[in-house]
């Protein structure tokens, strides 16, 4: 035992440290990749009803404070859920199933379907900021998060984690869902941004906008998990901007049970878990702790 | 985290066309000038090339000298072509270096390439301080009328050049692999091969695996790992970032189709 197991929804992680929604695991390769990268459950790509192409090129620019993307959720579909899951079973990790669907009726469909498949927990995606129907749009209000939580956490009997993003109604957003039955937040998802050639005088993104990431946003998660936290004291998973032990360790003192990565992956490589997991190792050797649990939300009190 | 900030090697740049010398009716040599800082890169490395009002493409690296960047251009679709055309002043944008450096040791070296794979020719043509009593370079086509005055290109780069093309004008008469019948790949320290998926896969039982690169080509989107469009067949390697260059053996024992 080394301390860093942690229980998120009732699911025993091995320690903390994910991989965030986005990265690879819309193939049994990429879900095999991030296993082999040594994440402690694979969350899968938002997968939505139908296949979707994504965007054209552009859809990531990088830049020196973190990264913009407009990838439009390109993924191949929840009929690939099947796949996913046993991939990452045969593995021996728990699988997340990200699901996007554009009204409380497609989500609950999704929902279904991954549930079927052997999904660990359902990611509903609530936050992606630059696919017009999904995403923020698919919880435009108050009412409309309520609906798709309740709906899908009614048929559900696994955990369902509502992912949002960072806006002035974030607490509101939070507790909304919460009451409607989502055992856990995912918090946070991209900020959006825009990028403008200065020679071209145009947004370099195909679609014009996307969301940003990466260590830009990091202040934003730690502030977003932190008021929900203090409010609600509710089971967080938190993302943005974890890019080292130290920022991973923020979320968690912050509230966060366990980390999400993405840009992280893009900055340092697919090794970036390895050297997280090594620092969070020495930190709780540091400051004499026994178990990364003690950590949870410190910040707080 | 200040270390994210010095460490991030990719970064976006503008360019301006600078100079487009149409090399055949397929390809365009262009020279860009970097507008913004631009990180170092190693062959094979490659950026993501934006035409505004197009799209992003992937393209090799084919030299860099300051604020001066190469790339070859061989038209595929409608950006490239857009590329390939472009007027000198224009402005077009750019992200990079991408992939990882795959750099064989020794002094003499033999290029095996095809279609776009020229220009990752020319990037270790000048890295590997080649010259043309140590580096050979079979440049393969389909057609006579593509191959323009792209050998005296790569010979301007410091390696000898033979042509092959289904076309008595050209050196070889055949492919890139019919010209093996005559040269011994063994006789060089390493050999390095780009083009097309199929060529590479028959030059397979023609070329000594353990000292062989294969630069690979393959639908790149992100270019950063992350969205996974470029794995590489049969493997759990994504080619952005695990390549585009890979030890003929290994991709092989990857189980490689
Ligand atoms: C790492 C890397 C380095 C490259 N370097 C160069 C270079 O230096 N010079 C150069 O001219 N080209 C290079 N290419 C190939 C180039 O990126 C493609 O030809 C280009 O993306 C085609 O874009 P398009 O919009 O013009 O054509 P599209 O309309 O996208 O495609 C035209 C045709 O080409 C096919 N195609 C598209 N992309 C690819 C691809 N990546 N591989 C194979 N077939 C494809 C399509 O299926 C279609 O039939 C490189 C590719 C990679 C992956
Ligand atoms: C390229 C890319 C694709 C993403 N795709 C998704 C997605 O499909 N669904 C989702 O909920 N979040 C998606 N995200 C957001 C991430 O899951 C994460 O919330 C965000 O990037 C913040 O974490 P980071 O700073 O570690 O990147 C994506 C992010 C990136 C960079
Ligand atoms: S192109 Fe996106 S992972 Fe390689």
């Amino acid at each position: 035992m080394d301390g860093l197991e942690v229980v998120v929804t009732g699911i025993k992680l091995s320690h903390p440290i994910m991989n965030a929604s986005g990265v690879l695991a819309s193939t049994p390769e990429g879900v095999a990749r991030l296993i082999d990268a040594g994440v402690s459950a694979v969350v899968t790509k938002t997968l939505t009803k139908e296949p979707r192409e994504g965007y054209k090129t552009p859809i990531t620019i990088p830049l020196p404070i973190g990264l913009l993307n407009a990838v439009g959720l390109a993924n191949p579909g929840i009929e690939a859920v099947g796949k996913l899951v046993e991939t990452g079973h045969s593995l021996g990790k728990p699988v997340i199933v990200s699901i996007g669907g554009r009204d409380p009726e497609e989500f609950l469909y999704l929902a279904e379907k991954a549930l079927e498949a052997g999904a660990d927990a359902l990611e509903l995606n609530l936050s992606c900021p630059h696919t017009p129907g999904y995403g923020v749009d698919a919880a435009k209000t108050i009412k409309t998060i309520k609906e798709v939580v309740k709906n899908t956490a009614s048929i559900s009997n696994k955990p369902v984690w509502a992912k949002l993003g960072y806006s002035r109604l974030l607490v509101k957003e939070a507790g909304a869902a919460l009451e409607a039955g989502a055992s856990a937040l995912v918090l946070i998802n991209t900020i959006p941004g825009m990028k403008i050639d200065v020679y071209a005088l145009k947004p370099i993104l195909s679609h014009g906008y996307g969301g940003l990431s990466g260590p830009a946003i990091h202040p934003i998660a730690v502030y977003s998990i932190y008021m929900v936290y203090r409010e609600y004291k509710p089971e967080i998973i938190g993302a943005g901007g974890a890019v080292d032990w130290e920022t991973a360790i923020e979320l968690l003192a912050a509230g966060a049970k366990a980390v999400q990565i993405a840009t992280a992956f893009h900055l340092k490589g697919y090794n970036i878990i390895k050297e997280i997991i090594n620092g969070i190792k020495q930190y709780l050797k540091q400051t004499k702790r026994k178990n990364i649990t003690e950590i949870i939300g410190s910040a707080t009190k | 985290m200040r270390n994210i900030l010095r460490h991030n090697s990719t970064a976006y740049s503008s360019a301006m066309v600078v100079g487009n010398k149409r090399l055949s009716p397929v390809y365009s040599f262009l020279e860009l000038e970097l507008l913004q800082d631009f990180p170092l890169h190693k062959p094979p490395q490659f950026i993501m090339v934006w035409v505004p009002g197009y799209e992003a493409v992937p393209m090799t690296i084919a030299g860099r000298r300051g604020d001066r960047l190469w790339i070859l251009v061989k038209i595929a679709g409608d950006t490239t072509r857009r590329l390939a055309g472009i007027e000198e002043g224009s402005f077009i944008g750019l992200y990079g270096p991408l992939g990882k450096p795959l750099i064989p040791p020794g002094n003499r070296f033999l290029f095996l390439v095809g279609g776009s794979g020229v220009a990752t020719a020319l990037n270790y043509i000048s890295s590997l301080g080649c010259s043309q009593d140590k580096c050979l370079t079979v440049f393969g086509c389909w057609k006579y009328s593509e191959i323009g005055s792209v050998p005296e290109l790569i010979e301007e780069f410091g390696s000898a050049t033979i042509t092959a093309c289904l076309d008595r004008r050209c050196n070889v008469y055949g492919t890139v692999v019919d010209a093996l019948n005559n040269i011994d790949p063994g006789e060089y320290d390493a050999v390095i091969a780009c083009g097309p998926p199929g060529m590479l896969k028959s030059l397979i039982d023609k070329i000594p695996l353990d000292k062989s690169i294969f630069v690979l080509d393959s639908y790149v989107k992100c270019g950063i790992g992350l969205c996974g469009s470029c794995l590489v067949p049969g493997t759990r390697y994504y080619l952005c970032i695990d390549g585009p260059g890979f030890y003929a053996r290994e991709l092989v024992e990857a189980g490689w189709h």
